[in-house]
């Protein structure tokens, strides 16, 4: 895709029926954010792509959708467009420069949140910013925000299993080898 | 200004001028000098700044100016293109997170008018409105600066 096509890519903008302020942005949420958990564990997302309608609740400067699907079910967004965070080179997890379609793009993992934000700028300057569910995402999407959020989210989780998995090994050996407490420096009478 | 101002400010914006002048010049040796330039100008001159803006805009500003008298002396303007430059000097070239690769080195070989801006926008992450300040220029002649050097690009690349 192209950059013209990033910056068409503002998945569910809002729609005429979106509420607009924050006090309708709440009472929609608290309306269907309950159900909406539960059915979304249950969704296929690559099959969510088949939409019936979609509507975008403003709300804090940053934009939530939901997505009434064909089989009647209801999910949130795997792309979201959101507030720019303006964040530096140094800040990113990934980066995507890329001169010769005229686009940069950065992206920052959450972890705990299970989001990647995806920073794109522009040729003619504008910068977006998109919120992206990794744990939704198609593996063979080939949409440059997509395909720069899922290899952000997998370069980092496998950053996190590598330290999980190390720190357990340096466990078991202190298991085996060493005595009680000698994580956090004391002594054993101290350790009981 | 205080040494040890100046120390922070130099640790703080060496590399980036170093990167600047190295797309510039395309040499190790020459790329450091106009760094140490820089701030002996910043020495000398003493100018005040207003802002943090400020300040990075004046040396890049100056670090530019000092490439550009540099590649009009008699022995640059018998320097080879940058693809005759010795793998040995690229080692020298790195940028934090971002890998070398024939694209960056393209943008090198672009005339300055192209080279600045793109090199700013994409490799150092500049808005427009920065790039203009810093080159003084207009943000349109920016913008259109960035289109032809990407359209130059693409056509070695086609």
């Amino acid at each position: 895709m192209t950059i013209r096509g990033i910056e068409n890519m503002l998945w569910n903008k809002n729609t005429s029926g979106a509420a607009s302020t924050s006090e309708q942005g709440v009472e929609f949420n608290e309306k269907f954010l309950g159900n909406l958990i539960d059915q979304k564990d249950n969704e296929d997302a690559v099959a969510s792509r088949n939409l019936k309608s979609t509507v975008s609740v403003q709300y804090a400067k940053t934009t939530s959708s939901i997505q009434l699907h064909d089989s009647g079910h209801i999910s949130a967004g795997v792309v979201t467009e959101t507030a720019v965070r303006h964040i530096s080179y140094e800040q990113s997890d990934k980066l995507v420069i890329n001169p010769l379609e005229g686009y940069t793009m950065k992206s920052q993992v959450n972890v705990t949140a299970h989001s990647v934000y995806v920073e794109v700028k522009t040729e003619t300057g504008e910068v977006f910013g998109y919120e992206v569910n990794p744990l939704l995402l198609d593996q063979n999407t080939k949409e440059p925000v997509e395909m720069l959020a899922l290899e952000s989210w997998e370069k980092l989780i496998a950053k996190v299993d590598k330290a999980n998995e190390e720190m357990l090994e340096a466990i078991q050996e202190e298991a085996e080898n060493s005595r009680e407490g000698s994580f956090l420096g004391i002594k054993e009478n101290e350790a009981r | 200004m205080k040494p040890d101002n100046l120390e922070q400010i130099f640790h703080k914006y060496r590399e980036m001028l170093y990167r600047i002048a190295f797309t510039h010049t395309k040499n190790h040796a020459e790329a450091e000098d106009v760094v140490q330039e820089v701030f002996v100008k910043m020495l000398r001159k003493e100018p005040a700044f207003s802002t943090e803006e400020h300040e990075k805009a004046w040396l890049i500003r100056v670090a530019i100016n000092l490439c550009k008298d540099l590649n009009k002396s008699a022995y640059n303007q018998r320097k080879v293109s940058f693809d005759a430059v010795p793998e040995s000097e690229k080692t020298y070239f790195s940028i934090p997170l971002i890998q070398n690769d024939e694209v960056l080195w393209a943008v090198m070989e672009l005339p300055d008018k192209y080279k600045n801006p793109v090199y700013l926008f994409y490799y150092e992450d500049y808005s427009i409105k920065e790039i203009a300040r810093i080159l003084g220029e207009q943000e349109n002649t920016v913008k259109t600066h960035l289109r032809r050097g990407r359209e130059a690009l693409k056509s070695k690349f086609a």
